[in-house]
């Protein structure tokens, strides 16, 4: 419904944009040489203008961190955020849209930051640098894998698979895991009671089926 | 995995989609693991290097438990405008999935799953690991590196089997070829070399690029023009004996026609090349790849002849 209702809110040509994008079909921008100068030139100026805080005329919100981030990847080594390849891969990844570029290469460079640590802030990612978790689920489990093979209009293919299979739950943050076994406890406290009111709120619920798939789903039945 | 992508400058211009797969077993502690790990993945949008042009998720079990529901339905609810627009929502068996992604043009065969859909395969992707491991212990020396991992949607792959015989820039070469096929059939051997350098630069004019694969598994641009046009032309006769073994009208005199014309104009190897005789010529050079006459062509083309 939410899908239908924003599709519907669009106006036809970004419905059209839209569409066109997920089967593939939208255009490619064409690069000269004369136009990735001339945008290059005008990222320059755009990150100018934001060094020296005069973003907001830009229309586009950096924040603060992601502005400290970039300052201070400049300050350990300038050549890696004016090198151009550097530069092309965040214009082309908003269309050549010099501010939105700008925004997404200080958020890129705050993400990094705050994820791998100041001593690869200016370097290229490598395995190593993964922790040992992100590591494990990477490298021995397959769970984010690129395909070797492209989709029809060109695009790599990113899969993030989640299974259920036996390996330890990586949990960066022990209070979230904490609070989900309170969660948990919360729900198998008088569960009875729970399936009845859920078929009083919803005269369609069946106790004998849903009422067992809520079973399998809060861990007291296993199939 | 994604900063490793972004340094593809065809992923660069042509963006990335993306494929969830929710495989869990429907119980409360797994689904919340999944949501929080869905909702930090979805954030990329915001700042990966490359651009997400689709996101596809596979509800792959129980799609229509409550809470896998529920999942399905915070995750897409914290994606930005932008992102939820492009996702679509996919349920059913793996053979579903296959035929739903291929109208969104994702070959279903690059899928790492078993047939059932069950098992997921990670030779692939312990290629791809052992390739970049590689190619990083040469960027720590060197500060270049020119091969590809994935090739372009327009190049042309050398090579042998499925992959690359299915790969879009060999099935635009070859639907290139087809306009070509009956002009070189009839064609003298100096015409022919023409007919190969023309389609050669047709290719290079649509921004592709003649890609073969490296001892590493990476893809090189071959450069060396002879190579080039000496796998052109075999997958010109390729097709030529193909088209001849599957053309009903072509009959034996009309074979044997065209053969008398070409042995008028210049002295050439029969037509009945076999692909047991191509492929035994090629067994001695590793890149010689451009036979696209199978088993068939080569039964029914001796008799025909």
């Amino acid at each position: 419904m939410t899908l239908a209702r924003e599709l519907n809110s669009l106006s036809l040509q970004e419905r059209n944009r839209v569409f066109e994008s997920i089967h593939g079909v939208d255009d490619v921008i064409k690069e000269t040489p004369e136009m990735l100068e001339e945008k290059l030139q005008e990222f320059q100026k755009v990150v100018d203008r934001i060094e020296n805080s005069e973003g907001g005329s830009l229309n586009v919100e950096v924040p603060l961190a992601s502005r400290s981030a970039y300052l201070q990847a400049k300050r350990q080594d300038e050549s890696y955020v004016s090198n151009r390849t550097f530069r092309l891969m965040f214009l082309r990844a908003e269309g050549f849209h010099a501010p939105l570029a700008v925004q997404r290469m200080m958020v890129y460079l705050e993400e990094k930051l705050s994820r791998f640590g100041s001593h690869v802030l200016t370097k290229t990612l490598t395995i190593n640098d993964l922790s040992p978790q992100s590591r494990a689920l990477l490298v021995d489990f397959g769970i984010h894998q690129i395909l070797p093979a492209r989709d029809s209009a060109g695009r790599a293919i990113y899969l993030v698979h989640v299974d259920d299979g036996p390996r330890e739950v990586v949990r960066e943050n022990p209070m979230a895991a904490v609070s989900e076994r309170f969660l948990v406890l919360f729900l198998q406290w008088k569960r009875n009671a729970w399936l009845t009111w859920l078929h009083r709120f919803s005269p369609k619920f069946n106790i004998a089926q849903d009422g067992l798939d809520i079973l399998h789903a809060i861990g007291l039945r296993r199939r | 995995m994604l900063s490793a992508s972004a340094e593809d400058e065809e992923t660069q211009k042509r963006g990335m989609i993306t494929l969830q797969v929710l495989a869990v077993l429907p119980r409360l502690l797994e689904d919340l693991e999944v949501i929080r790990i869905n909702v930090r993945r979805s954030d990329i949008s915001r700042w990966c290097p490359v651009r997400m042009k689709a996101n596809h998720i596979w509800v792959k079990s129980f799609p229509e438990n409550p809470f896998i529901r529920a999942t399905v339905d915070i995750l897409t609810k914290s994606m930005n405008k932008g992102n939820r627009t492009r996702t679509r929502i996919h349920k059913g068996s793996f053979t579903e999935l296959g035929y739903h992604l291929m109208t969104f043009g994702v070959p279903s065969d690059c899928l790492p799953y078993a047939t059932d859909g069950e098992e997921l395969r990670v030779n692939a992707h312990a290629r791809w690991l052992n390739r970049r491991k590689k190619k990083e212990g040469i960027l720590r020396n060197n500060t270049t590196f020119k091969a590809l991992d994935l090739p372009g949607c327009r190049d042309v792959c050398l090579g042998r089997g499925s992959a690359s015989h299915q790969h879009a820039g060999n099935v635009c070469m070859r639907a290139v070829m087809s306009t070509l096929v009956e002009e070189y059939r009839v064609a003298s051997a100096v015409r022919r070399q023409e007919l190969n350098r023309k389609l050669v630069q047709m290719v290079r004019d649509g921004g592709g690029r003649f890609l073969a694969r490296t001892t590493g598994g990476w893809y090189e641009e071959v450069t060396d023009e002879k190579e080039v046009l000496k796998k052109v032309g075999g997958s010109f006769r390729g097709m030529l004996s193909r088209t001849n073994a599957d053309s009903p009208s072509m009959g034996l005199d009309t074979a044997n026609e065209a053969i008398e014309d070409r042995s008028v104009a210049v002295k050439r190897p029969r037509l009945e090349t076999s692909s047991s005789s191509v492929l035994s010529a090629s067994s001695g050079n590793k890149t010689d790849y451009w036979n696209f006459a199978g088993g068939r062509s080569k039964t029914q083309l001796n008799v025909s002849i």
